[in-house]
């Protein structure tokens, strides 16, 4: 085979492992049922709930909406009066039925969040610093040590001036500071972004489940479907992890 | 820390060019674009296809668009999802003509101006005959060699595999691609396939 046709060969055959690749995450990001925000085809879905909003905003108004000029003046004419047995127009009834969903919801959102917290146990990110790593890696530990003293902020500060070469290991980092904020949902697309790392890619699946937990209901078959991968999965390092939530879920 | 980027055409094509975790962002952004994976369905549908036809066609084209980025194909000289779309359309007529069904003179005025060589275009034939072939090189060897398709410098291969530094990922790389080359040598269904 001339060396020409044999290179050529050899950069085919690699075209074919990243067009393997990529069609192993085009299937994970079809599995992934919810679009990012700012996704185009929200149009429609927005306006609907737009519409919705507006129509039971309206009726709201109409049933329990503020006083009238009408009403106002007729309280201004009539100061001391009581109320009317017989009320001619309907009395404002205090909205209670509205309230009703909140205080039902609270309880299942927060169960999630708890999940989510209880089944987080941040990496021993002390342990990774060593004195004779390069320089270029110092913006690493700082943020190291910044996440093991539980100084997120900091951490993310730190975070921005890693060389482009410690992209995968800045973004694990991220990931947990992120975590460690609350930012739940800015955390699971920095850790979904490192689910196809060799190095980091089942933290990453396993961390992510859990930065989407909090938002159970939206994320539910991505949640479940992932946990059930991993379940299956021997010699995943989150493999028991996965199992014991999937039963509780 | 993690911005919202704003995906312009030039941000992409940068990104993808450029690889690493940036390349990933970029290329699930415009995946995610449904706008485009309908066009695309639609465009198989009302050309004879069928709705499975349209998925398989946004993929393949999808697999191609990353390429044809990756090598600096994309000129500026359309939007970006102009440029999207007549792969698309690129690969689809391919597909039909290779299936010897009949194209319209249009169509095949389209596929004759050699906007893309065909190697470059996917094919689930000849990926599925590498596959075969790739099968034997292992799962650290297929992701060293894929980095390093994807132009990552050897520290990044290092630090993302694991390696101690970027000269054990040379090695290892080196070692990969001597495996590669054996692989290929004696692998009679490529060649058959490749007519060498």
């Amino acid at each position: 085979m001339p060396d020409n046709t044999s290179e050529q060969i050899e950069r085919e055959a690699r075209e074919a492992l990243v067009a393997a690749d990529l069609s192993a995450k085009m299937k994970q990001w079809s599995d992934q049922s919810p679009p990012p925000p700012g996704n185009r085809n929200r149009g429609p879905q927005n306006l609907r709930l737009l519409l919705l909003l507006l129509v039971f905003g309206g009726a709201a108004w109409w049933l329990w909406g503020p006083t009238t000029p009408e009403k106002i003046q007729q309280h201004l004419e009539q100061p001391v009066q009581h109320p009317s047995p017989t009320p001619p127009q309907a009395v404002p009834v205090p909205p209670q039925q509205p309230k009703q969903p909140p205080i039902a919801q609270k309880p299942a959102a927060n169960r999630y969040l708890a999940l989510a917290q209880s089944n987080y146990q941040a990496p021993n990110f002390a342990a990774e610093i060593r004195g004779t790593t390069p320089a270029d890696q110092n913006v690493l530990n700082k943020a190291r040590q910044a996440l093991d003293d539980h100084r997120f902020s900091d951490a993310l500060l730190a975070l921005q001036h890693v060389p482009p070469e410690y992209n995968s290991d800045a973004a694990y980092l991220r990931g947990h500071a992120l975590f460690g904020l609350k930012k739940y949902a800015r955390a699971a697309t920095v850790f979904d972004q490192l689910a196809g790392s060799v190095r980091y890619g089942e933290a990453a699946q396993w961390y992510e489940i859990l930065c989407l937990l909090p938002e159970f209901e939206q994320h539910k078959s991505f949640i479940l479907n992932t946990l059930k991968k991993i379940s299956a999965e021997q010699g995943h390092t989150f493999q028991q992890e996965a199992i014991a939530l999937y039963r509780l879920l | 820390m993690s911005q919202q980027v704003l995906w312009t055409d030039d941000a992409i094509v940068r990104a993808v060019a450029g690889g690493g975790v940036a390349r990933d962002a970029a290329l699930q952004w415009w995946f995610r674009e449904a706008g485009l994976q309908r066009w695309v369905c639609q465009y198989a549908v009302q050309h004879g296809g069928s709705e499975t036809d349209g998925e398989d066609l946004y993929h393949d084209t999808f697999i191609a668009f990353d390429r044809l980025l990756r090598e600096g194909k994309y000129r500026g000289e359309a939007s970006l999802k102009t440029f999207f779309c007549s792969i698309a359309k690129w690969q689809w007529l391919n597909r039909q003509k290779k299936s010897n069904r009949t194209v319209s003179m249009e169509e095949a005025n389209l596929l004759e101006t050699g906007e893309f060589a065909e190697d470059k275009m996917y094919s689930h034939e000849r990926q599925k005959v590498f596959e075969r072939m790739l099968g034997a090189l292992g799962d650290r060897c297929k992701r060293l060699l894929t980095l390093y398709q994807l132009s990552y410098s050897m520290k990044e291969i290092a630090a993302e595999l694991g390696y101690a530094s970027d000269q054990v990922a040379m090695n290892q790389c080196a070692e990969c691609r001597k495996k590669l080359k054996k692989l290929i040598e004696n692998n009679g269904e490529l060649k058959d396939f490749l007519n060498i």
